[in-house]
């Protein structure tokens, strides 16, 4: 899949705060949700228009526990994304 | 190359070096107390930042390739960040590094996850619904048993179904519609009358009342006719049903 970002305000809002912020405050999930809200109207067309409400609302309860659980902290920095193309430390995705 | 000269005083301060070098853009910040007096040194800071630059991307230049890493150093500022980090690796622009870094790659980490999570939630909830209707088909819908096809509404509504309905409601006669032999052999007992009232009542399904003006009789008569002849037919299927065991 091809990868999009497309620049808005929430580059600058820092996803990366809000997700983290997440896990305690209801407020910065919302906005998480409603940043991906464009995908999930686009997931939508391919369903029938009856079931459509339905599945906006599956798919927001979905990334509700996808963005709660997310280990924002396994992301590597900069020196162990070093590392870890050097093969010294292949820790990072076994969890994934 | 010289981008940027400030003159404040008597101290010229070089704010930041460029030259370019495997297509990045590379801009120098330089510290102050490297600064040299009077610029008359700028060729030898110039390629001593060039050197372990140089060095560290010949180091460095398979990780480099990596997309992510790639792309995270098009964006000149990550760039300058990584410059300043080589020539003065504190332990607090390391972290500054890590850091940005880190949020970079979230981004395309989370966006990636999330997408994708949408796409195949969206998937599944498709497969879920049609599972769901082809199981739950309701009865009009339903495709005809045997080599029959279409569905039980096409067939209730087409004119063969109609025709073949004609002529069963068409009698009148209350003994044609009865599919118990017992019932029938009862109904041979009643009076001419009572048959007709059982007719009306309930092939018709006229009210006592209703029957009574049809028939030009007191109410009170029809009821009593009606309950009579019921009696009659329940008693008559009891004491067949004694006679025969319970099967009947």
């Amino acid at each position: 899949m091809k990868l999009t970002v497309k620049e808005g305000d929430w580059m600058h809002d820092s996803l990366y705060t809000l997700v983290k912020q997440s896990r305690t405050d209801n407020d910065s999930l919302g906005s998480v949700i409603e940043l991906f809200s464009p995908k999930i109207d686009h997931s939508l067309r391919q369903t029938k228009p009856q079931y459509r409400e339905d599945l906006s609302q599956e798919l927001k309860i979905k990334l509700l526990d996808c963005i709660r659980n997310y280990e924002v902290d396994n992301v590597p920095g900069y020196f162990q994304m070093i590392d870890f193309l050097e093969g010294k430390v292949t820790q990072y995705y076994e969890d994934k | 190359m010289i981008l940027k000269i400030i003159t404040t005083g008597k101290i010229l301060i070089i704010n930041r070096v460029c030259f370019k070098k495997k297509n990045f853009i590379f801009f120098l910040p330089i510290d102050r107390t490297n600064v040299p007096r009077g610029g008359d040194n700028l060729n030898g800071l110039y390629n001593s930042y060039n050197q372990r630059v140089e060095n560290y991307l010949d180091k460095n230049e398979r990780h480099l390739q990596n997309p992510i890493i790639k792309s995270f150093l098009n964006i000149p500022e990550n760039m300058d960040l990584l410059k300043e980090v080589i020539n003065k690796p504190t332990d607090l622009l390391k972290k500054k590094l890590d850091d940005t870094f880190r949020e970079f790659f979230f981004k395309i980490r989370f966006t990636t996850y999330l997408s994708q999570t949408i796409y195949f939630n969206a998937i599944n909830y498709d497969k879920k619904i049609k599972l769901f209707s082809d199981r739950n088909i309701s009865i009009l819908d339903r495709p005809l048993k045997g080599n029959q096809n279409g569905t039980l509404i096409d067939l209730l509504g087409s004119e063969e179904w109609k025709e073949g309905q004609e002529v069963w409601i068409a009698s009148s006669n209350i003994g044609d519609h009865l599919s118990s032999q017992t019932l029938f052999n009862g109904l041979q007992l009643l009076t001419e009358n009572q048959r007709q009232l059982l007719s009306l009542a309930y092939i018709y399904g006229l009210k006592d009342s209703e029957i009574s003006t049809y028939l030009n009789k007191s109410q009170q008569a029809v009821s009593r006719s009606h309950k009579n002849a019921l009696l009659k037919l329940r008693e008559f299927i009891e004491t067949n049903r004694e006679g025969r065991g319970l099967d009947a």
